[in-house]
């Protein structure tokens, strides 16, 4: 394995373990039997309810947002286990609650679902990037040379960036495309932040190389 | 050549939505736990990989799977209990006024459950607003304004060697480090500079701008202190010195 990389969660699943999905699931048929309720679901909250929080800190700026939000996860589950029938597993049933309670709430904030502006695919109705002194003016952009350019930075980038390897490739379009910070994007391809920063400089570095006539900055 | 920064990304997002829209088969929960955990083979791992470039729902919900299921955090021991303390509040609200339903042959219609489901709910309801309520104000009294707590920053890089010390007030202060090397958290050992007596330990973890805050509402008795950062395995990290002088002008 490479200095940075992480193990595999396959790997430290055993500290968690098998006995712990059992103690789990064993709560929850308790709880739906009816048998001492106040424990079964105590047992759920202390175990969820710092990973509900953690997961949503660095989200929800608002503590009290946050107490709302977490308030409301665990409602949800309270009133959702005497209807969960067991047919997925019980950690996938628990993820979907928390993540559609935080995805409604994030679908509710400025900006909406994504805060990123879409990108049209359709050329033409493309917004025009603010022009700098000396570059093409925004009336030349639609001109058929301009339009060749354009076609021409698009091969060139895809070549550079299908040259690349894949991690760095996925770090760099995390973050430039996704707007995602580096601890984000560590979690989401399991390496360390370290290594995240690692392969974005030295996708930086590979792409400037083949691609400084073509882009004056690169920037990510 | 385009000079301006922008038109890399632009040129990037542009390549990126070409390739396809945002997919329409999204993986379920599970298999993004599974995904997190490094169960699934190879092929499907990278597939899924690739998907979260394109996909914003899938990776919060895999960001969600992480903090659910991943690894165990340092204090996450220390948080469960005070999670335990927050549920003898909250359970007995529950329980009280809940009804066990009694185990039958066949269970009944839900017609018939529906208003003990609605009464749990409304009990649930309650016990959580309470709750949240006694959460709020013991919120609101930790983040009650101090007047005039002075913040000392200390900065990467002032190492023993070259001595920077620092010179403090007696009484409620706010230590701020920002340390060169980031770790996901950190250890402050505060030693007597002395005699390199350890007084008092504790971790520490970087804020969204890799800033460590130390709160002391009490303040440190007068003395010279050494702060020591040291990372999980015990390495140390950066030194400071802190000389708490009543003398010395205010902060």
């Amino acid at each position: 394995m490479k200095a940075g990389e992480s193990t595999p969660r396959s790997e430290r699943s055993g500290e968690r373990g098998e006995g712990d999905r059992e103690a789990l699931e064993r709560a929850v048929r308790d709880f739906k039997r009816g048998a001492d309720r106040e424990a079964s679901f105590a047992l759920l909250f202390t175990r969820f309810r710092p990973r509900v929080e953690r997961f949503l800190a660095s989200r929800v700026f608002s503590p009290e947002e946050r107490l709302d939000l977490t308030q409301t996860i665990f409602l949800r589950i309270y009133q959702g286990l005497e209807g969960y029938r067991g047919e997925g597993s019980l950690e996938g049933w628990l993820l979907q609650i928390v993540f559609n309670v935080y995805r409604k709430w994030r679908d509710r904030q400025p900006g909406g679902p994504h805060a990123v502006p879409e990108v049209a695919l359709d050329a033409h109705e493309a917004p025009e990037p603010p022009t700098a002194p000396g570059s093409p003016s925004a009336a030349d952009s639609g001109s058929p040379l301009d339009q060749v350019v354009r076609r021409e930075r698009l091969l060139a980038l895809r070549e550079a960036i299908t040259g690349l390897p894949p991690q760095q490739r996925l770090c760099m379009e995390l973050r430039v495309y996704q707007e995602r910070s580096v601890k984000e994007i560590g979690v989401a391809l399991k390496i360390s932040p370290e290594t995240v920063k690692a392969h974005l400089f030295q996708a930086r570095q590979r792409l400037w190389d083949r691609l400084h006539g073509t882009f004056g900055e690169i920037e990510f | 050549m385009s000079e301006n920064p922008a038109d890399f990304r632009e040129a990037l997002s542009e390549l990126i939505e070409l390739a396809g829209p945002e997919p329409a088969d999204h993986p379920s929960g599970e298999r993004w736990i599974a995904y997190q955990r490094g169960e699934l083979p190879a092929e499907e791992e990278a597939r899924l990989a690739e998907h979260l470039v394109h996909c914003r729902d899938c990776f919060d919900l895999v960001q969600a799977a992480d903090a659910l299921f991943g690894e165990k955090s340092a204090d996450e021991e220390s948080e469960k209990l005070a999670s335990a303390a927050v549920w003898r509040l909250l359970g007995p609200e529950l329980s009280g006024k809940t009804k066990a339903p009694v185990v039958r042959a066949r269970r009944p219609g839900w017609r018939f459950r529906l208003p003990y489901a609605l009464a749990a709910a409304l009990v649930a309801l309650l016990g959580m607003t309470a709750w949240n309520l006694e959460q709020r104000s013991a919120l609101q009294a930790l983040r009650a304004p101090r007047a005039n707590v002075p913040i000392y920053d200390f900065s990467g890089g002032e190492r023993l060697s070259e001595p920077v010390e620092k010179t403090a007030r007696p009484g409620p202060s706010v230590l701020v480090f920002h340390p060169t090397e980031e770790r996901k958290v950190y250890r402050l050992a505060v030693r007597d500079a002395g005699t390199r007596r350890e007084l008092s330990s504790h971790d520490l973890r970087p804020n969204a701008d890799f800033a460590l805050t130390f709160d002391l509402p009490e303040g440190l008795p007068p003395g010279r202190y050494q702060l020591e950062l040291a990372e999980d395995s015990g390495r140390v990290l950066e030194t400071y010195l802190l000389r708490v002088d009543a003398t010395a002008p205010g902060g």
